[in-house]
């Protein structure tokens, strides 16, 4: 068998990122700042008072395509966006490999796929990617109006890329911003994520 | 002795069953029987086989923190009865992003069919199976095919002898059921992680220079940091395994289950299944290695 590991694992121990601290539900979300496809300054200060979905995407990738040529990662954005969630669709791939675009490509891809999130952010660096401990496309974060972790993981309970999966899956993110928009506690804060590796 | 050589040469072409769609996919599956016929109340063995392109890799049943194991659906004869896919060790990969268990160049995944005591003999029957799998190398191709092999019903099953030697290669990078060292939990670290200790043998003194702990589950325990230690017999006949539980993975569980690799090979891992217990009891190795 071909043992390809031995040269990625020396990969892997010169490009080892520096993750503080892991994020944890309960606690405060990390800081982040970036630009987003239209040029716009973001942070997540600026939103305090909201409830924010962070939302790990690269199109290419077929999980991201599952959620989103179904259309059901757009209604979502539509859904909660519509009762005043912020929604942040984040773009960490690095220039050279897999989702990564430039703005311009962004917005023509926001037109393209009907995209329905507030903005869609600039991480090309991986800065926003590392600092929550993004590993996966699709990854989810729901952070409190109060700056509070309140969700991270999969957007879903079925890891698979078929579309069929959806309707008899139970979506996390919903269940959460419904509780959370509620006044209620989550109940399901905290899931292993799954899809593609992020392309840091 | 003419009837049974044309039987097996027809069945010898219908034994491997190609993958006909899709052949930019760089990742092909084929269905591969052990056997040139089969008999009744008895147990067989067919091979799904992915071969991968260059650089390209498909995932273990617990393929990591990203990807998708290989899934086969089995479209079987009334009684036939498919055991469940024996997963040979996978490769350890990681990158940036994290870690993930996966088959490169190519992977026989064996299933074990049992047949029913009433076969209607000299018939033909047809073992079918759907494929779904996900090829990644830079970007991720997923892949599915259907595939079905032809085999002849006699008084007995009949080896292909073609197979042997590929099907002998197969099971010797399957896990073995029984490891032959001592393997415990030592006290516990924090919530999220456990130590684990591995008792070497005599005769494997000197010999094993890595292990690698694979989780059956994605949620479950991962190896951090494997070192040796000297115990009463000097060096290497211990070592310490350090597990914790990936970030967004709940408590550390009730068990411990996976396989142990054994010096980065596919031959000659162990499985491992352990209780694990909140205050695991003081436990003091003999002086001699068994």
């Amino acid at each position: 068998m071909k043992h390809s590991s031995a040269l990625l694992f020396l990969a892997m121990t010169c490009a080892m990122p520096v993750v503080a601290e892991e994020p944890t539900v309960g606690q405060p979300a990390p800081a982040f700042s970036g630009r987003d496809s239209k040029g716009n300054d973001v942070t997540l200060a600026s939103h305090t008072g909201r409830t924010v979905v962070l939302e790990w995407t690269n199109p290419g990738c077929p999980f991201v395509k599952k959620h989103y040529d179904s259309g059901n990662m757009q209604k979502l954005q539509t859904t909660y966006t519509e009762k005043g969630v912020v929604w942040q669709t984040i773009a960490s791939s690095a220039q050279g490999k897999q989702g990564y675009y430039t703005a311009e490509e962004w917005n023509t891809l926001i037109t393209e796929k009907s995209m329905a999130s507030t903005a869609v952010v600039l991480d090309a660096d991986g800065s926003i990617g590392r600092a929550y401990n993004a590993k996966n496309t699709p990854f989810m974060v729901i952070v409190g109006a109060d700056g509070t972790l309140l969700y991270q993981g999969a957007i879903d309970d079925k890891s698979s890329v078929e579309a069929s999966d959806i309707p008899s899956s139970v979506n996390h993110v919903a269940a959460a911003l419904d509780e959370i928009l509620a006044g209620k506690p989550v109940t399901v804060s905290t899931t292993q994520p799954y899809g593609c590796s992020v392309k840091y | 002795m003419k009837t049974l050589a044309l039987g097996t040469v027809l069945v010898a072409s219908l034994t491997m069953s190609l993958s006909a769609s899709d052949t930019a996919n760089p990742v092909q599956a084929q269905l591969v029987s052990e056997v040139s016929s089969i008999g009744p109340a008895t147990s067989f063995c067919v091979a799904v086989v992915l071969t991968m392109a260059p650089e390209w890799h498909t995932y273990w049943q617990n393929p990591g923190d990203a990807g998708l194991a290989t899934k086969v659906e089995w479209d079987l004869p009334e009684g036939f009865i498919a055991g469940p896919l024996q997963w040979p060790c996978p490769s350890y990969m990681t990158d940036e992003a994290g870690e993930c268990f996966v088959y490169g160049n190519e992977v026989w995944l064996l299933t074990d069919i049992q047949t029913p005591t009433a076969l209607p003999p000299s018939s033909n029957v047809t073992v079918g199976c759907s494929i779904t799998w996900l090829g990644c190398h830079n970007v991720c191709m997923p892949g599915r095919t259907n595939l079905a092999l032809a085999l002849l019903v006699s008084e007995q099953s009949v080896p292909d002898p073609e197979q042997t030697d590929a099907f002998a290669a197969a099971r010797q990078c399957l896990p073995q059921k029984q490891p032959t060292w001592t393997i415990f939990q030592a006290a516990p670290g924090a919530p999220d992680r456990i130590s684990v200790t591995v008792r070497l043998l005599r005769q494997d003194l000197g010999t094993i220079q890595t292990l690698r702990f694979f989780p059956i589950e994605p949620t479950e325990l991962r190896q951090i940091a494997a070192e040796t230690q000297a115990g009463p017999d000097g060096p290497m006949d211990v070592w310490i395994l350090d597990l914790k539980t990936p970030p967004l993975a709940p408590s550390v569980g009730n068990r411990l289950s996976g396989i142990l690799q054994i010096n980065g090979k596919s031959d000659g891992a162990v499985f491992v299944d352990l209780p694990l217990l909140a205050n695991p009891p003081t436990f003091n190795p003999p002086l001699e290695l068994p």
